[in-house]
């Protein structure tokens, strides 16, 4: 890994002297060299576009009849789609690929997940058909490589002299039985993308069409597997703590449970509005009762009984125990009268015993405070625990987190996943690109020649750096006339002509030796090969059964 | 940790960028109270990530060129226009760093390091600020990234947020982790 240079405690610049470098009118004066052409301006289309129209329309009033009977001129009259529109050059329109098409009810939030693991996530009312039990079409294609991008003639470069070098591309469309339809600004459609590359030194565009200029998009990187893993670990650490935190509180109510304060009848100590007498009895039949040296019995009955009994006289007066309770019975000639009674402390021994229950009371109480304030500070970690884990499962941007984790979990054993995730309120295509500088010029311009044929009328030329994972685009239709052809000598090379009949041909290996007297012999490709597969292998330097 | 106020402004700061933006939309020209308001901070943050003074300058040109391309863009979305401008800047900073005209540097005043210090109950002594300053050079760009937004440019998380193109909390949760990678890195010194 490298190391980042850091510097300690450089001198500080001071405001004025940055106040001093400003210049706005060198911005204003390089803006203004970057401006668009008149033609560009709508201003232009006011006075120019009338006058172009008076003359379409006479010409049209004109070749009427002709007009009437070409089917042709109704045939693009529906050119909605991108593919249609003049920012696109496929090399053969039979050639390119093919939107895959989902039907979506926009009334509720809907996730589409992709074959590559490309999540787009639409939410409730981001789109707006025209009326709500209508459906939605999403149209989506992604570019696997740099064929795709070619055969679909998504142009790809930047600034006339880079080339993108794509870590993924992909193209997003929505529309409603013909009728665009657009994403609303406030609920924007939000994208996962899976990389094929790790993107740390790539960059997020979006293709601006009306200017077939690529532009900065805000994207965040997912640069390596562990963000996923990471975020995972997160997820899974976040429900063991949740578990945790439930156990603790269950724990705390159980224990809460289990402090009991001890009570004055278990401490042997009177009750207030009981009545309490002296009882004489046998020392010797009762040792456990040695203990409670001037001891009182206190009537211990939940009955209701005749209070008087103290104040009677008996002839008998008797103590029991029966199954560990007491009883004290009195007996005279004409009345017997027998009611439990429990051994009470009195004296010295009474206020000893009263201090320590009271001690023991508010033990338990501060106890049992404890354990409250605990369980509401597990209750509140609890809770917070519950909502930073809906956070990451419900939350739009945490979910494409979610999804692209789930995707990971579903794809186990493959390489790592790169991924970019970005926000939409527009369709178009998004790419995670890095742009390469074109390769000099051969300083001698080139011909070609298709072999056993005539010299070849050649269009355009693509130059595919295998070694850089992208094309190098000459000719008709791309940013460098063909005169700027070239390539870099070091890297395996494969060269693609167009010639102006629509004839295709390649050189596999390509390199500057390939020119024999100032021309290149191609190997034109039967009209039964020019397919998807045949030119995706060709590209990619996969075998070719021609 | 205070942030720093100079990132803050009030709504009436931002009503009044706004007129100054939909006056720019229609007149590149009256894009000069915005270059002015921005040009400092800008190039401070461009700066504080490089080591060439006249390279600084001239890519806080081109952000602002860029941005005058693109005014007719800016919407307003609850994202402040100097964070749009940040976002150019971060773009052209890297575009700077992998072209190789520019070597991407962190700038740290020693007060700095005695504050990761404290924030990761350490001492604040000169054997630590030296350890924190061997164990920051180990930390990867992202990482660094959002300690530099943090602690050296006291910036909120909002508004690291809205740099970075995270939210709030995702900036936060992000930040404490690269603390606690720093911490690690400490530990082990």
């Amino acid at each position: 890994m490298k190391k980042l240079k850091i510097i300690l405690d450089r001198k500080p610049m001071n405001s004025n002297h940055v106040a001093s470098k400003q210049d706005f009118n060198q911005v204003l004066n390089e803006f203004k060299k970057l401006k668009p052409p008149i033609w560009k301006n709508p201003w232009f289309y006011g006075p120019v576009g009338l006058a172009s129209l008076t003359l379409l329309m006479s010409i049209s009033i004109v070749n009427s009849k002709e007009l009437i009977n070409d089917n042709t001129s109704t045939k693009q009259s529906s050119a909605l789609l991108p593919e249609d529109t003049k920012c696109f050059h496929p090399i053969k329109e039979s050639l390119v690929q093919q939107f895959t098409t989902y039907s979506i009810d926009a009334s509720v939030e809907q996730t589409i997940n992709l074959p590559s693991g490309t999540s787009i996530f639409i939410p409730k009312g981001s789109l707006i058909p025209s009326s709500p039990e209508k459906k939605v079409e999403i149209k989506i294609r992604e570019f696997n490589d740099k064929a795709d991008a070619f055969i679909a003639g998504i142009p790809m470069d930047y600034q006339k002299n880079s080339a993108f070098e794509s870590a993924g591309m992909i193209e997003i469309r929505g529309g409603e039985t013909g009728e665009k339809i657009k994403i609303s600004p406030s609920k924007p459609i939000e994208v996962s993308m899976v990389l094929r590359k790790d993107p740390s030194s790539f960059t997020f565009w979006k293709l601006e069409e009306d200017q077939k200029e690529w532009i900065n998009y805000p994207a965040s990187f997912n640069t390596s597997k562990n963000s996923i893993s990471d975020k995972r670990n997160e997820l899974n650490q976040l429900k063991k703590e949740l578990v945790e935190t439930t156990a603790k509180i269950t724990s705390n109510e159980i224990s809460s449970k289990k402090i009991i304060e001890p009570t004055r009848i278990e401490n042997f100590l009177p009750i207030e509005g009981n009545q309490r007498f002296d009882l004489a009895f046998d020392e010797n039949e009762f040792p456990e009762l040695e203990k409670f040296i001037g001891m009182e019995f206190e009537v211990n009955s939940k009955k209701k009984y005749d209070k008087s009994f103290t104040k009677k006289i008996w002839s008998e007066v008797d103590l029991v125990k029966e199954n560990d309770t007491y009883f004290a019975s009195f007996s005279s000639k004409t009345e017997k009268f027998k009611i439990g009674v429990r051994p009470v402390l009195n004296g010295i021994k009474k206020e000893e015993a009263e201090i320590n229950l009271s001690k023991s009371i508010a033990f338990c109480q501060n106890k049992k405070q404890e354990l409250e304030i605990e369980k509401k500070k597990l209750i509140f970690e609890k809770l917070q625990q519950e909502s930073k884990l809906k956070t990451l499962v419900d939350n739009p941007s945490e979910t494409l987190l979610y999804n692209a984790m789930r995707q990971e979990e579903n794809s186990a054993g493959k390489p790592n996943r790169f991924a970019a995730s970005f926000q939409t309120v527009t369709f178009g295509i998004f790419n995670c690109d890095h742009p390469i500088e074109y390769p000099l010029a051969y300083k001698e311009e080139v011909g070609f020649s298709f072999y056993g044929n005539t010299i070849a009328d050649v269009k355009s030329a693509y130059i595919f750096d295998n070694d850089q994972d992208l094309c190098f685009s000459f000719g008709s239709n791309t940013a460098r006339d063909l005169d700027k052809f070239g390539c870099f000598e070091k890297n395996s090379n494969t060269l693609f002509v167009l010639d102006s009949n629509g004839s295709m041909g390649y050189v596999l290996d390509y390199t500057a030796k390939s020119i024999k007297n100032g021309f290149i012999k191609v190997t034109v490709i039967n009209k039964k090969d020019e397919n998807i597969e045949f030119i995706h292998n060709l590209i990619n330097e996969n075998a070719i059964n021609s | 940790m205070s942030v720093n106020p100079l990132y803050h402004k009030s709504n009436v700061w931002l009503e009044q960028e706004l007129t100054w933006i939909q006056k720019a939309q229609k007149d590149p020209a009256c894009f000069a109270p915005l270059y002015k308001e921005y040009h400092e901070q800008i190039f401070r943050y461009i700066f504080q990530r490089m080591d060439d003074e006249d390279l600084a300058f001239d890519v806080t040109s081109q952000v602002f060129m860029k941005a005058l391309n693109n005014i007719n863009k800016y919407e307003y979305r609850g994202v402040p226009f100097a964070s749009w401008l940040y976002r150019i800047a971060k773009s052209e900073l890297y575009q700077a760093f992998r072209d190789k005209k520019a070597e991407r540097v962190v700038n740290v005043e020693s007060v700095h390091l005695f504050e990761i210090a404290e924030e990761l109950e350490e001492d604040s002594n000169e054997i630590n600020k030296k350890q924190m300053f061997a164990c920051l050079s180990q930390l990867k760009e992202n990482d660094m990234q959002l300690i530099e937004l943090r602690f050296f440019e006291k910036r909120s998380f909002r508004e690291m947020g809205e740099i970075l193109d995270l939210t709030e909390n995702n900036a936060k949760v992000k930040t404490f982790r690269a603390l606690e990678k720093l911490k690690q890195l400490f530990i082990k010194k």
